[in-house]
Formats: C-alpha cells, sequence, structure tokens
C-alpha cells in the first residue's frame, strides 16, 4: 500500500512537472541572452539575462497595453459588479414579470458565439465614436460578463432567507437600505468571485480587444502580443518576456486569491 | 423596483441583443463594409455560405474535429487528473497552483509559448526529436499537424477546469458505496467504473455541455497559433466568420455564417443536454 502511494505521489508530480513545461520553458527563454535563444543545447541560460524585460518595458508598446487592459479590466469590474449585484438582486427577491423568461434569455445568451456579436458591434461602436477607446472595451466586456454575474449573484442571494430581509424591513429599512447593509455583507465572498472572475475574463479577452482597438491609445495587453513587431525576424526573447509579464496579474490572483476564485469557477460552471 | 434590473438590462439588450438583430438583418442584404446598399437579398448570402467548399469542406469538419477532441481530451486528462489527487498530501496547495495557472492565463500567452516550442527551427519539441534520433518536424506547415497543435493547446488550457469541477464532485461522493463494494471485494477499476463514475455523470454532462459550446466558437488560440492557415486549411468557424468581415468586408456573408454557426451550436447544444440529461436518468 505505502508503495503504492509513493508510485501515485511520484507519478503526480511527474505529470505536474510535464503539464508545466511550457511556463518554465517560456520564464527560461525570458532570461536567456540573445546568442543562446537560437543555439541548443544549453537548455539552460548560462548567463542569464534581463535584457529582453528591459527592452520590453522600455521600448515597446506593452507598458502602455498593460495600463490599458488594467484600467479596462479595473472599469469593467466596477461597471459589471454595480449593474449585476442590483440586476441579481431583483431576479431573486422581487415580482419581476415574465422572470423566468428572462433568466432563460441571460443564460441562452451566454452560449450565442462571440463572433455572431463582434462585427455589429463593431458598426456600433463605430457610429457612437467609440472605436478604439476604453469604453468600446469596458461596454462589450461588461455586457459579456453580466449573465455570469447575475447567475452568480442571484444564486446566493436567493440562499439568504427571507426572515433576515423581512427583521430589517421591520426595523425600518428601505429596499436600497436592506440591500446595502444587509445583503451585501452577507454576498460580498459571492461578489469578490464575480469580481475575480470578471477581471480576469477582461484582462485576457481577445476578439473584442483585437477588433476595436487600433492604437497603442485602446490596445490591450493580448493584442500587443498578439501584434508584437518583428521586423526581420520574430524577437523570440523579448516576446517571452512580454508574456511573462502580461501573465502576472492572473499569476498573483491563482496564487494570493484562490479561495475565491475557485468558489467562482465552481459555483460558475455548476448552475443547476 | 423594475429600476435595480434595468440598467443591467440595458447594457445587455444594447450590447449584446441590438448586436444580433443587426447581424441577422445583415446576414439578408448585400451589405459590404465598403460599399454598404443595404439591398434585401433573400437567402442568397446563406446559400453562399453553404455552397462554400471551404466552409463545408474544411471549415466545418475542423471545427467538429476540434470540439470532439478538444472536450474528450480534457475531460480524459481532468478525470484522470482529479482522481489522482482526490485525497489529503501534503504540497496540496501547490499542486492546486500549478493546474490553476493555465486556466487563468491569457489564452494568447498560452498560444505564444505553445507556438515556440513548436518552432521549427528552435523549437523545443524539435530538439527533443532529434535527441531521440528522429527527424524534426515543420509542425505548423501542414494542416494536421497545426491542428494537431492547436487542439493540444486547448486540451492543456482546459484540462485545470475539468480538473476543479470533477475534483469539487469527487469531495462530496458518499463513501458508503465505495466502502461497500471494497468490502466485496471489487478491485480499485471495478470501483471507479461501476461506482465513482456513475455518480458522477452529472457533473460530467454539466462540463460537456459546457465545453462543446465553449469550443465550437474557439478563436483566439487558433488566430494566434494559425490564422487559420497554412492556406485556409486550418480554419475553424470563427476564424471563418471573422475573416468574411473583416479581411475580404463582406459583412453580409460574415453575418450569415455567423448565424448558421450559431443555429448549428443551439441545435447540438440542445441536443447533447437531452441525450446526456437521458443517459444520466438511465444509469441511475
Amino acid at each position: 500500500m505505502r508503495v503504492g502511494q509513493r508510485i501515485r505521489d511520484g507519478l503526480v508530480l511527474l505529470l505536474l512537472a510535464a503539464y508545466a513545461t511550457p511556463f518554465f520553458w517560456q520564464l527560461l527563454t525570458s532570461f536567456k541572452p540573445e546568442a543562446e535563444l537560437l543555439v541548443l543545447p544549453p537548455l539552460l541560460p548560462t548567463r542569464p539575462t534581463l535584457a529582453h524585460y528591459a527592452v520590453v518595458l522600455q521600448e515597446s508598446l506593452l507598458p502602455r497595453a498593460l495600463l490599458n487592459s488594467l484600467g479596462v479590466a479595473t472599469l469593467t469590474v466596477a461597471l459589471a459588479l454595480a449593474l449585476g449585484l442590483f440586476g441579481a438582486y431583483a431576479l431573486a427577491r422581487l415580482p419581476v414579470p415574465g422572470k423566468g423568461a428572462l433568466m432563460l434569455g441571460i443564460v441562452a445568451s451566454t452560449a450565442f458565439p462571440q463572433i455572431a456579436t463582434v462585427s455589429p458591434l463593431y458598426l456600433l461602436m463605430r457610429a457612437l465614436g467609440l472605436r478604439d477607446t476604453w469604453t468600446a472595451l469596458v461596454l462589450a466586456n461588461t455586457s459579456f460578463a453580466l449573465p455570469l454575474i447575475i447567475w452568480l449573484l442571484a444564486g446566493f442571494i436567493r440562499e439568504i432567507p427571507d426572515a433576515i430581509e423581512e427583521a430589517a424591513a421591520l426595523d425600518g429599512a428601505g429596499r436600497l437600505q436592506t440591500l446595502r447593509f444587509v445583503i451585501l455583507p452577507l454576498v460580498a465572498p459571492a461578489l469578490a468571485s464575480a469580481a475575480l472572475l470578471t477581471f480576469l475574463l477582461s484582462w485576457n479577452e481577445f476578439l473584442f480587444a483585437y477588433t476595436f482597438t487600433a492604437t497603442e491609445a485602446s490596445r490591450t495587453v493580448p493584442v500587443a502580443l498578439a501584434l508584437f513587431p518583428g521586423v526581420f525576424e520574430v524577437p523570440w526573447g523579448d516576446i517571452a518576456a512580454a508574456s511573462i509579464l502580461a501573465s502576472l496579474p492572473p499569476v498573483v490572483i491563482v496564487v494570493g486569491l484562490q479561495r475565491y476564485l475557485v468558489r467562482g469557477v465552481l459555483a460558475g460552471a455548476l448552475r443547476e | 423596483m423594475l429600476a435595480l434590473i434595468l440598467p443591467a438590462l440595458v447594457i445587455l439588450v444594447a450590447f449584446q441583443i441590438v448586436p444580433i438583430l443587426i447581424g441577422a438583418n445583415a446576414s439578408f442584404r448585400s451589405w459590404s463594409l465598403f460599399n454598404p446598399q443595404k439591398t434585401f437579398v433573400g437567402l442568397a448570402n446563406y446559400r453562399r455560405i453553404l455552397a462554400d467548399p471551404l466552409f463545408y469542406g474544411t471549415v466545418l469538419p475542423n471545427t467538429f474535429l476540434f470540439m470532439l477532441a478538444s472536450v474528450s481530451g480534457g475531460l480524459l486528462a481532468g478525470l484522470g487528473l482529479a482522481t489522482l489527487i482526490n485525497r489529503r498530501f501534503r504540497g496540496q496547495r501547490l499542486v492546486r497552483t500549478a493546474i490553476l495557472l493555465p486556466l487563468m492565463v491569457p489564452p494568447v500567452v498560452a498560444a505564444i509559448m505553445i507556438t515556440w516550442m513548436f518552432n521549427d527551427q528552435f523549437g523545443i519539441a524539435n530538439v527533443i526529436l532529434e535527441a531521440l534520433g528522429l527527424e524534426p518536424v515543420a509542425w505548423l506547415v501542414s494542416r494536421w499537424t497545426s491542428l494537431a497543435i492547436v487542439i493540444g493547446t486547448d486540451i492543456w488550457l482546459w484540462t485545470p477546469w475539468f480538473t476543479l469541477l470533477i475534483l469539487a464532485a469527487l469531495q462530496t461522493l458518499p463513501v458508503e458505496p465505495h466502502e461497500a463494494a471494497r468490502m466485496d471485494g471489487a478491485g480499485p477499476w471495478q470501483v471507479f467504473r461501476n461506482i465513482t463514475l456513475p455518480l458522477l455523470r452529472p457533473v460530467l454532462m454539466v462540463c460537456i455541455t459546457i465545453r462543446t459550446i465553449d469550443a465550437f466558437r474557439v478563436f483566439d488560440i487558433v488566430w494566434t497559433i494559425t490564422k487559420g492557415g497554412p492556406a485556409r486549411s486550418t480554419e475553424v468557424f470563427s476564424i471563418y466568420a471573422y475573416k468574411q468581415a473583416f479581411v475580404y468586408l463582406n459583412f453580409d456573408l460574415g453575418a450569415a455564417a455567423s448565424m448558421i454557426g450559431a443555429g448549428i451550436i443551439m441545435v447540438v447544444g440542445g441536443v447533447l443536454y437531452k441525450v446526456l440529461s437521458y443517459v444520466v436518468e438511465v444509469s441511475r
């Protein structure tokens, strides 16, 4: 039995090591001096260098793209969470007419392929004069994230006993006060999960950003990476450094806020 | 009180529903992005898409192949991994972090990492092949190796998601049936096959449905790794519709292709859900 478990442990570690290979390879590449990039072996950099990071941070448009991504993601989280909380509360608690159909429509809309909305949205954004702005991305990402957020939060709010709210009402609290002082603290963990998922969704989103942006004024990180300039040959070392930088916020979230993240992923998928 | 839900509804209608309606409308008109006549042409756009050999001969087969391979690959890998790590052991948190990372990293970044590993001259994949005494492969020059790489990337990205959900389900399973089966002398495989798997069916069903719908509309990793090439041989549905609209500027054809794809995925998703629900019912 003990031997069997040892073997199993070893197998798990081996699998994980294999699984993490793309990461480690990219990390190694980002520290390799130019001369060692294109010859193998050595596998490991003999003289690790930060040159690629210096190039990316000083000479490329990536810093601007990081700022754009951060701004768009933060604003998307704020807008989507505010709208989503109110919407979820109304759907969970209040006698909104046609509630069932509305909920069904919201879920069905998440199954609709993004590609079907992207080109009409592009025309819409152009007509509104929002092409190549943060606003276009915030609005598009918000509309994309809202169904998931509403679904997540409505599920949590439904589990809060009515009695708590009735008690608040007896004490003279209005609807909004109840929402602010009773519901909000109770759904705070779910709100945190929803915020993380929305942030990552916006940070990683590619199709909208690729289509609606035109210059560094609004290009986000995935777009900047996809369009990374290479004049005569592809600068793999710089790209490696840039993609490591692009992964930092998700890595921080996964390492630091794992509990909320896992809860959000589970609740988002198991919507029954 | 309706005021509470109104803002969310306005955003959803304006940026989800209205674009779908604009697209549906455009799919029945002659509407080029550089010459938007907007004259009504009936089903002509749909006919052109459905008669396009690229669409029915390459794009749809690619899309379904991608969907099948990616979902079943991720499911099997996730099931295996979840079963392996479903117990208390040292380094649990580390393992969980390692599993979560690919799920959270931008897909474009994953695609770039994989493209670099499979670079035909300097990629580590070919270095390993040569070390084993094999011929290096020009991975992204042929259709099938390109598709295999794209599918592999997607499996890599989504295995964590399967693992997470299946692991959560495993941890809520009752222990009695497993113990009883073991008392009766069932081996680990028999326990897994006859007890664990049937109990997992509901969650597997949800996983399969969600991922199938998702995989059908894949865009970012295919675009980053192959752009649909070589020679449009790895285009999937979303790439095809995107190129119609933004490369060839045929907003009308792009819209028609999108509508056809949306129709297919609604039907596939619906049927899948029905079939899987039935399977779950029967197995109970």
